[in-house]
């Protein structure tokens, strides 16, 4: 260390009597070689708490004493900055290390100067009071300079943070050109280490931070080559990771961007080995944060725009979109048809019936046999059973952070049929999961589950109208009976063929087709990302699937469907109480969707800008449910008491 | 420290000065005087506080130096320190040298006298800060030589301040020199220099042939710089592995495109070039460049010269059974040969066989290189073996394509071939079976008792051929084509050699899984050996049945011709005698032979039944997917599910 304690010997003062002009020569000499941190005989400086302090022999003469008490603070403050200095490791950060090489720089300046203040006491031309006089600016400077270092040293900080002490330090510096002229000398070399590290970041991608000083994490362990179809949008959010402890001060506006665009770079990296990259362009810090600005923007758009054009040509991210909408938001008709020729019987079962094998093999068939054939990503296409239904996964997304969540823990596998838990999956290579990743995947299941279900009622009822087609040759009284039957089937009929109709051609083809178009106009992947969400939101919502409470009376409505279904198509002959039974289907279905439509119609009343109003015109184009519903509502008793 | 009394005439400034400038260079003085390594000044030297911090202060200097000093004079001496080390040492000499020459300016201004000890102090800040760095450098150097001392320095090279890092550098680029010429060295020409083991590459001196490629050359883990990832060095490692390969195996010495200009480039750049990172290196990029032109080269010459995809092609159409009209003509010229015991084969007669399924089937048109490669192979003779359990062919591997088929690939051929070959021959023994139990169906309108019988044999050969339809269209398509189909996609991007050998290795891997030849599938595939044999007892009984029936026809036959021919004849057409010798053969056909038959085809099918269902039921137990698949195929209906317990369970 520069200040080895002295230990004060007992004193064997020569200075007693001494005059004080024959004293002051004497001690000009040790005080010097004090203020470099040489301790002396007369002024014996003590390591204490807050620095060193120096004690004055009692000797000397008082106002000699009082002028050398004005000076010590300075060689305290030296002692700081020199201990702080030299005890800079490699432990400390490269910023640390750059500050103390500036600090040095400093200091060397300080110590010429009290060489020079020697040579003039050598030639006599040096007393106390010109020393005083002399080293005033050091003084000011050197309190600037011990105080940044205590600051330092008492937060510990090392790289962006002390980086953040001196740009505060800078500011706070506004009134005082002379210290803001060092405090920025020392700002700008400290800060050299750092933007090396950012601009290789920005331009390249990697992190090359020896000293950890760099804000942005990289939590990888694994070599990145080994698992390419590991990633998905997990490792997108959780490989790098910010530290705001280590964000300086004025970079902190920027801090995300920053941390984007070198995320970018690195998708790009690992995907595309001929990728052209940017000049680095080297960086330094500047006084104004808001000059950074351009430099960084600049950055980031070549980052999101390089990646969005290689997820979009080299990767055909529109393409998957296309294969995801074929077969998850039922585009592709054939198919699903096929799909469900083969394997309707396969899933009518309990779900822990359902041989997963099986369906992908038939999965497999029906692609290849149907339209989806010319598809070149049919192959990623599989088969997942999910252990719940879909009104559960609604019902556990919107309780989340609410008081039903416990309600929502875990689904009962055993009532679950094949039917309810089934749904396709989706494999996507890296990087086009950061598009299509788990949420979105989830998302796109939740609506195909919907559709899916959909359509097996409407197969269900089709097949009610061909066994009904046998009656066509019984004459015409017995044939009567069943025309109720038969109204109601085509009410059913009518009313799932219009809610299937509106769900894909009123909100998934417009959503689909400015989703479309949005993403050819975008520039960023970032900008891809919340349209994507956007469209699947805006779907989820419209096809009814947001609220718990019309999602059920959908389903309800749908189950009364399959009923009805089912039993007419277990129609014996002799069905005693049939005519009673299909008028109490009528009443069901009836009330059932009476509340669908009031429950919409109060949506609407809420905000008419509402697509699902649609509905409402479509199924009630005549007016022939507002009709029913005033007449059910002027008998009393007569729709309460069926459903209550 | 309690200050002694004084008792020596305080020395002047100047005096201290002059002895500290010594003691900077290591040489102790009357006041300083220097104690294994540490230096001291005489307590009872009179002299004020302040002067006598300062120069203790000083002192370190001295010290500093000396570590230095001594490690380099140490390592200087020993030969075993390597290029490497002693480049370390020259460079440290090159920085002691410029503080020498600091020094003697230094003793200039002494010798004039204007000198204090304030100046000395602010004089020795920079030296001793480059002092104290190389100290801390020499101690974490240590004793470690080549890369590993490369290393060591790298570490250091993590500076703030830029004279320091400027220092390291120095030092390191020096260190960089030989490794720079010893890469040069081996990714151009393929020789390694390297007298003291300090470059990251080794070489085995005894090993020769196609044997080079893999077992040759190594990485050696702890001389690998810190500036070098591990894909670097192998990338490295594989271009003059390739050099090598392409003198001493392939004989080549075609020029690589583009190597002129790469010399060239390589040539003017600075060593320390490969320190300065992995970005945007030009060292790296010109490496790469050289590297992907050697393997491309490499690969050319394999294709093209060595046909590799042409044997790989011949391997998969005999080894792996691709080229069906020769494994059929060929079950069919060996069944007399194979049923013999296996130790009464001779591998001339077989490959006489051979050599006609060869010129009776599409396979004459081959070519001639891979022809004469095509051969007949005994496998190991355990006692009671018979021909079909010891049969394979063999392809000899000659010459560089070696190098992708190791011997222990070949096994792994063999292996394969072996199970292959064994469900080849269960399809062509139901097949025989087929026909000779439909040649009975016309006797079996004669001979009544048969039909039943009949029925029996042909719902168990049905049951059979099925499972054996099923499992051959699952090593076709599932494994077979699946497989290769991803090998040839892989050879395709394949950049070099290597890459091409790990698809293939990859390749056999699956195939080896699939088949059920791993450890994994171990009891599959005993169950799977065991439905096999079922099928031989099947085939045996089903033979019995169909030489009983002819013989029994023939027997009725010839009777009722001699009937007809003695009624001709105007005699009696049968005697008593010959009723009662008729009505007992009848009688034996229909009790022993027949019921004995019947009996045997209910245990067969019973066993044979079982067999499948543990078979299933393990298939669904398995982890691989297509082995799923393959019980879903072989269960379409779920015949045997309905009979399992086992197997009607839910697998969730």
């Amino acid at each position: 260390g520069a200040d080895t304690p002295m230990v004060a010997k007992d004193s064997m003062s020569c200075l007693k009597g001494v005059p004080a002009m024959s004293q002051e020569t004497l001690l000009l000499q040790e005080l010097l070689y004090c203020l470099l941190g040489n301790g002396g005989q007369h002024i014996v400086p003590t390591r204490g708490s807050a620095g060193v302090t120096f004690s004055l022999d009692r000797d000397i003469d008082q106002s000699l004493q009082a002028l050398i008490m004005r000076l010590l603070p300075l060689a305290t403050n030296y002692s700081n900055v020199v201990s702080w200095c030299e005890e800079i490791d490699r432990t400390d950060g490269l910023v640390n290390q750059a500050l103390s090489a500036a600090l040095e720089l400093l200091l060397h300046d300080y110590r010429l100067l009290v060489c020079q203040l020697e040579q003039s006491l050598a030639r006599d031309r040096l007393t106390l009071h010109q020393l005083h006089h002399q080293l005033q600016s050091s003084k000011h400077c050197m309190e600037i300079l011990s105080q940044l270092v205590l600051d330092i040293q008492a937060r510990q900080a090392t790289g962006g943070t002390t980086l953040s002490i001196l740009h505060s330090k800078l500011v706070h510096c506004g009134s005082d050109p002379k210290s803001e002229k060092i405090v920025q000398f020392l700002t700008e070399l400290a800060a050299k280490p750092f933007f090396e590290t950012l601009s290789k970041w920005l331009y390249r991608g990697v992190i090359i931070d020896p000293g950890k000083d760099f804000f942005v994490e990289d939590h990888e362990v694994v070599d990145r080559t080994c698992l390419p179809t590991e990633y998905n949008d997990d490792y997108w959010e959780k490989r790098y990771c910010l530290r705001m402890d280590k964000v300086p001060a004025f970079l902190s506006r920027y801090a995300d961007t920053i941390l984007r665009t070198g995320k970018y770079l690195n998708v790009i990296q690992q995907c595309d080995k001929t990728a052209r990259w940017p000049d680095i362009v080297p960086l330094q810090y500047l006084h104004n944060p808001e000059h950074y600005q351009a430099v960084f923007l600049k950055a980031h758009q070549f980052a999101s725009t390089t990646l969005l054009q290689l997820l979009l040509n080299d990767r055909d991210l529109i393409g998957h979109l296309k294969s995801v909408k074929k077969y998850f938001l039922m585009e592709q008709g054939d198919f699903i048809c096929q799909f469900l020729d083969l394997c309707e019987s396969e899933l009518s079962q309990p779900v822990d019936c359902v041989e997963p094998a099986r369906l992908e093999s038939l999965l497999e068939m029906a692609a290849r046999t149907s339209g989806a054939n010319s598809d070149q990503y049919k192959d990623n296409l599989c088969v997942a059973l999910l252990p719940y239904d879909l009104e559960f996964q609604m019902g556990k997304i919107l309780a989340i952070d609410t008081a039903d969540e416990g309600e929502f823990q875990s689904c009962d596998t055993s009532l679950l049929s094949g039917m309810d838990a089934f749904a396709f999956g989706y494999q996507v290579e890296w990087p086009v999961s950061l598009v299509l990743n788990h949420k979105a995947l989830a998302q796109y299941q939740m609506i195909f589950r919907h559709f899916f279900y959909c359509k097996h009622i409407e197969r269900l009822l089709s097949a009610v109208w061909i066994t009904n087609k046998q009656t066509k040759f019984l004459p015409g009284d017995q044939f009567k009976v069943y025309h109720p039957a038969f109204g109601l089937r085509q009410k059913m009929l009518n009313l799932i063929q219009n809610l299937s109709y509106y769900m894909c051609v009123e909100v998934v083809e417009p959503a689909w087709n400015s989703l479309v178009t949005s993403i050819v106009e975008c520039t960023t992947i970032d900008e891809v990302l919340v349209k994507h969400g956007d469209f699947l939101n805006c779907c989820l919502h419209d096809c009814l699937l947001s609220s718990p409470q019309l999602l059920a009376t959908v389903k309800k409505l749908l189950s009364v469907c399959a009923e009805f279904a089912a039993y007419m198509q277990n129609l014996t002959d002799c069905a005693e109480d049939f005519i009673e039974d299909v008028k109490r289907y009528d009443l069901q279905f009836n009330s059932v969707l009476a509340s669908l439509l009031d429950r919409i119609s109060q949506l609407g009343r809420d905000n008419y800008n509402e697509k699902v109003l649609n509905i409402l015109h479509r199924l009630d184009f005549n007016g022939f449910y507002t009709s029913a519903v005033d007449q059910f509502k002027s008998t009393p008793g007569g729709i309460m008491g069926e459903t209550g | 420290l309690p200050i002694v009394r004084p008792s020596d005439p305080a020395p002047s400034e100047q005096e201290l000065v002059r002895e500290l400038v010594f003691v900077f260079q290591g040489i102790e003085g009357s006041l300083i005087t220097c104690r294994g390594g540490n230096y001291i000044l005489d307590k009872k030297v009179a002299m004020s506080a302040h002067q006598r911090s300062i120069v203790i202060k000083l002192c370190e200097v001295g010290w500093l130096y000396g570590q230095v000093h001594s490690f380099t004079e140490r390592q200087a001496g020993e030969v075993s320190y390597g290029l490497v080390g002693h480049s370390f040492v020259t460079a440290l000499r090159e920085e002691l040298t410029e503080y020498y020459r600091l020094l003697a300016a230094l003793e200039h201004s002494v010798r004039e006298g204007s000198v204090t000890l304030l100046q000395l102090g602010i004089w020795t800040r920079q030296p001793m800060a480059r002092l104290r760095l190389l100290v801390e450098v020499v101690d974490s150097v240590g004793m470690s030589r080549g890369g590993a001392l490369a290393t060591q320095l790298y570490q250091h090279l993590s500076q703030g301040d830029p004279e320091l890092r400027g220092c390291v550098a120095t030092l390191l680029s020096a260190c960089c020199r030989p490794l720079y010429t010893m890469l040069l060295r081996w990714v151009l020409d393929g020789s390694l220099e390297d007298p003291h083991n300090e470059f990251f590459i080794c070489g085995e001196p005894g090993v020769q042939g196609e044997a080079i490629w893999h077992h040759k050359y190594s990485i050696r883990k702890a001389m690998i710089p810190r500036f070098l990832s591990m894909t670097w060095t192998k990338k490295i490692l594989s271009t003059g592995k390739s050099i090598n390969f392409l003198n001493s195996v392939c004989k080549d010495s075609s020029p690589v495109e583009g190597r002129a200009s790469v010399i060239s480039q390589l040539e003017m750049m600075d060593p320390a070039t490969l320190f300065r990172g992995e970005l945007d290196s030009p060292l790296l990029e010109t490496i790469g460049h050289l590297y992907r032109s050697t393997a491309r080269h490499v690969l050319d010459i394999m294709f093209g010269k060595f046909q590799l995809m042409a044997h790989m092609g011949a391997l998969r159409k005999y080894m792996l059974l691709g080229q069906g009209d020769i494994m059929r003509y060929l079950l069919d010229l060996l069944e007399g040969e194979l049923s013999q015991p296996a130790t009464q084969l001779y591998p001339h007669n077989l490959a006489g066989i051979l050599e006609t399924a060869i010129r009776g089937t599409n396979t004459q048109f081959e070519q001639q290189e891979i022809l004469e490669r095509l051969d007949v192979r005994l496998l190991e003779i355990q006692p009671g073996d018979t021909g079909w359990d010891v049969f394979s062919l063999d392809y000899k591997v000659i010459g560089p394509i070696g190098v992708v088929f190791t011997p222990d690939t070949m096994t792994q051929y063999l292996m394969l071939f072996n199970t292959l070959w064994r469900a080849k021959r269960m399809e062509w023994v139901l097949s025989c079976t087929w026909k000779k139990l439909a040649s009975l169906h016309k006797m079996a309108t004669q001979i009544k008792e048969l039909a039943p019988v009949l029925h029996l044999a042909n719902l168990v050969a049905s049951e059979m051929i099925h499972f054996v339809h099923q499992l051959a269209y699952y090593i076709t398509f599932e494994v077979m084509e699946c497989g290769w189909d991803a090998l040839i996609k892989q050879i395709n991007l394949a950049e070099s050699l290597d890459e091409v050998i790990s698809a293939h290795e990859e390749f056999l891997c699956t195939l080896v899984a699939r088949a059920l030849l791993d450890d994994r599938s171990r009891e599959v595939l005993t169950q799977l050996r065991a439905i096999y044999d079922r099928i031989l007892e099947f085939q045996t009984i089903a033979n019995r049945i169909h030489d009983d029936a002819v013989a029994e026809w023939d027997a009725r036959q010839t009777r009722n011709l001699l009937i007809n021919s003695k009624t001709k004849s105007g005699g009696y057409g049968t005697t008593e005698q010959m009723d009662q010798q008729d009505k007992d053969r009848r009688k034996v056909y229909m009790k022993t032979k027949l019921g004995s038959a019947r009996a045997q085809l209910r245990i067969v099918s019973q066993s044979y039944g079982d067999m499948v269902r543990t078979f299933l039921f393990q298939l669904t137990c398995s982890h691989d997917e297509s082995l799923q698949c393959l019980s879903f195929r072989l269960d379409f209906n779920a015949h045997y599910k309905k009979r399992d317990s086992r197997l009607s369970k839910p697998l969730t």
